[in-house]
């Protein structure tokens, strides 16, 4: 029975992905009836030219060719080429995932760790001091815009006091091996305090709230009574069931932030997906968008799915419901 | 029938308890001054409406109530007042001289522990020095002792059934084989089959263990049943004191004779007929009547009730009652 229900929502996850390949297809298809002419738009194209084009970009056929040839070829996960660099879509791809998985990874856990840390220390001592600063704090920073936040960043601290590069994912004079890892982690400081800044204000502000939920709950009372410490009523009882929502969060959350980071990469000119999302729009490199979309859908799907089964891992009570 | 002499020294004594909780605009006094004995191995039935004071006096005798709230009074416990303890001693002083089952049935287990766990962390706490395997006996034992069967033990809360979960409790409670039980509304949550059955467990335990019991709830009815004696609150106070089935019998109090007939007399066609019920809400704690607080809602009331503050007074052999109409005998 619980296996069945993970292959189920396995099964439901698939599916929404499938609708997302097919829904990209039109996306793309209402956005531009003819892309050839677009891209060589001024150029003296014979018809021949024009027909070897398309046939390149794979635009001959009726729609239904076109569509049939797309899902086989995704199934393979051949996304196409790029119209500007001419590379495979995937590789271009794959190869600029890394540093958006590094960036986004990093500020994804600095920023649920010290949020849920703040959430913590201002609802265990709720209306006291600490609690009116941090949670201020928290709300200030959660409703700045992530890229005025990045602006703000770079000028006083790459710009103005120049401690921080200005951006890049490295210096291309330094070296190979420590040295070069050290440079990027120089280099990663300024956008990922970025990330972390707008978005830990969201975990403090719910693990805040879900804190003092739980901190109702007669249970707590009863561990209380127990002869418990503070702490320990806290820390074993409290905080383990105030923080179901917050994980949830954290897992939907690194499906977005995938593609949330299109504005903090471009600032900081961070060679990942969403600096390669920018400069396709403006291209627009219509088979490379198309290739960003699915593979951002395709992280919120697995993010969602992961929240899901690891909600189930947590919480006993939805495991056998 | 007379009163069994009452032992020297009191395992609890409350004295003078007054509790006031922080309120906005002013401090709600919820109960206001209340002195009660309990032997060891005594049962002691506490009774009165919801909002008499009755969970915050058993919430009081911990240390269990929200910061903020002021205590004053003596709550000695074994000759040790534990408003007066220290943090360190007041923690090892929980759970292993005295503990508590909550009202909230439903929702006083942590409901991502396992229950054996939880129990476990009481016997740890407290017998550090006790090895994994005399823990995990004591466990079994105690689940046992409440009918369960031991390996329920890795059972979340949610797969029990309300009874269970209120059996789970009061095996928590004997974790630590504490001499006092402090049950607060224990039944409240169940229906009537499960109460039975939880009642009974509670007399079997208080007789086999010479537990000693303080009884909180609102059903009179079921205090009879387990309780030699019963006090009855009313407003932050004591109003009626004595041995439960007495006072059951021939209240001293107005307000305990309205509550002994608001129980349905089961099968008494009557009763059917014209239930008797207290009319009127208990007093808001903040704008409490002046004198005697039930005067508005009493059907004896004398001209002078409202100007009279009447304590408790001699009402019988071991029975107390605080009513202008009780003449000391």
């Amino acid at each position: 029975m619980n296996r069945r229900r993970v292959i189920g929502k396995i099964l439901a996850s698939v599916g929404t992905l499938l609708f997302v390949v097919v829904f990209n297809f039109f996306l793309f298809r209402v956005v531009e009836s003819d892309p050839v002419a677009n891209l060589y738009r001024g150029r003296n194209l014979s018809q021949e030219q024009r027909e070897e084009l398309r046939r390149e970009f794979g635009l001959d056929g009726s729609q239904a060719e076109q569509f049939a040839r797309y899902v086989v070829q995704t199934a393979q996960l051949n996304l196409g080429r790029s119209y500007v660099s001419n590379e495979p879509v995937a590789s271009e791809i794959a190869r600029r995932a890394w540093p958006t998985v590094a960036l986004v990874g990093v500020s994804a856990l600095l920023s649920a760790l010290i949020g849920i840390l703040i959430g913590i220390v201002a609802a265990w001592r709720r209306g006291s001091k600490t609690d009116y600063v941090s949670t201020g704090f928290t709300m200030t920073t959660y409703s700045m815009p992530d890229f005025w936040l990045g602006m703000l960043l770079l000028l006083v601290f790459a710009v103005g006091l120049g401690w921080f590069p200005v951006g890049g994912i490295a210096d291309p004079q330094t070296g190979g091996g420590l040295e070069r890892l050290i440079d990027q982690a120089h280099h990663i400081v300024l956008p990922a305090a970025t990330l972390t800044l707008a978005y830990l204000g969201e975990y403090a502000l719910i693990m805040r709230s879900s804190l003092l939920d739980t901190m109702r709950e007669d249970y707590l009372l009863l561990a209380r009574a127990k002869g418990l410490r503070d702490v320990a009523v806290r820390n074993r009882h409290a905080v383990p069931n105030a923080l179901l929502p917050v994980t949830t969060l954290l897992a939907i959350n690194i499906g977005f932030v995938l593609s949330g980071a299109i504005a903090v990469e471009t600032i900081f000119s961070w060679p990942g997906l969403g600096l390669a999302t920018f400069e396709a729009l403006s291209g627009p490199d219509l088979p490379m968008l198309q290739g960003l979309f699915l593979v951002f859908s395709a992280a919120v799907i697995v993010a969602n799915l992961a929240a899901d089964l690891l909600y189930s891992y947590l919480d006993p009570r939805v495991r056998t419901a | 029938m007379s009163a069994a002499p009452r032992p020297a020294a009191p395992l609890l004594a409350v004295r003078g308890l007054a509790v006031t909780y922080a309120g906005s605009g002013g401090g709600v006094p919820a109960v206001r001054g209340v002195s009660l004995d309990l032997a060891p191995g005594e049962t002691l039935g506490l009774a009165g409406e919801s909002g008499c004071g009755k969970s915050t006096l058993a919430g009081a005798i911990l240390r269990l109530l929200p910061r903020g709230t002021a205590v004053t009074g003596e709550v000695l416990l074994d000759g040790e007042d534990v408003l007066a303890m220290r943090p360190g001693r007041l923690r090892a002083v929980r759970w292993t001289e005295a503990s508590i089952v909550l009202q909230g049935a439903l929702h006083s287990l942590n409901p991502v522990q396992r229950i054996g766990a939880q129990i476990v962390e009481a016997i740890e706490l407290h017998e550090p020095r006790l090895g994994r395997g005399a823990v995990r006996a004591r466990v079994a034992e105690l689940l046992e002792l409440v009918g369960i069967p031991a390996d329920r033990a890795s059972d979340y809360p949610h797969r029990l059934s309300g009874g269970q979960r209120q059996r789970v409790l009061i095996a928590l409670a004997l974790a630590c084989r504490p001499r006092l039980l402090i049950a607060d509304e224990p039944t409240t949550a169940l229906d009537v089959m499960v109460q039975a059955q939880v009642l009974r467990l509670l007399a079997r335990l208080q007789e086999e263990l010479g537990l000693a019991v303080l009884f909180v709830t609102h059903d009179l009815s079921t205090l009879a049943a387990v309780c030699r004696r019963i006090a009855v609150m009313y407003a932050g106070r004591i109003v009626e004191e004595g041995p439960s089935d007495e006072v059951f019998r021939a209240p001293a109090h107005p307000y305990t004779r309205a509550l002994a007939a608001a129980f349905p007399v089961i099968g008494d066609p009557a009763f059917r007929r014209h239930p008797s019920g207290l009319p009127g809400d208990p007093p808001d704690p903040r704008e409490l009547p002046s004198g005697c607080p039930f005067h508005p809602r009493c059907p004896l009331a004398q001209p002078e009730c409202p100007d009279v503050d009447v304590r408790l007074r001699p009402a019988g052999a071991g029975r107390a009652a605080a009513c202008v109409l009780v003449e000391p005998a």
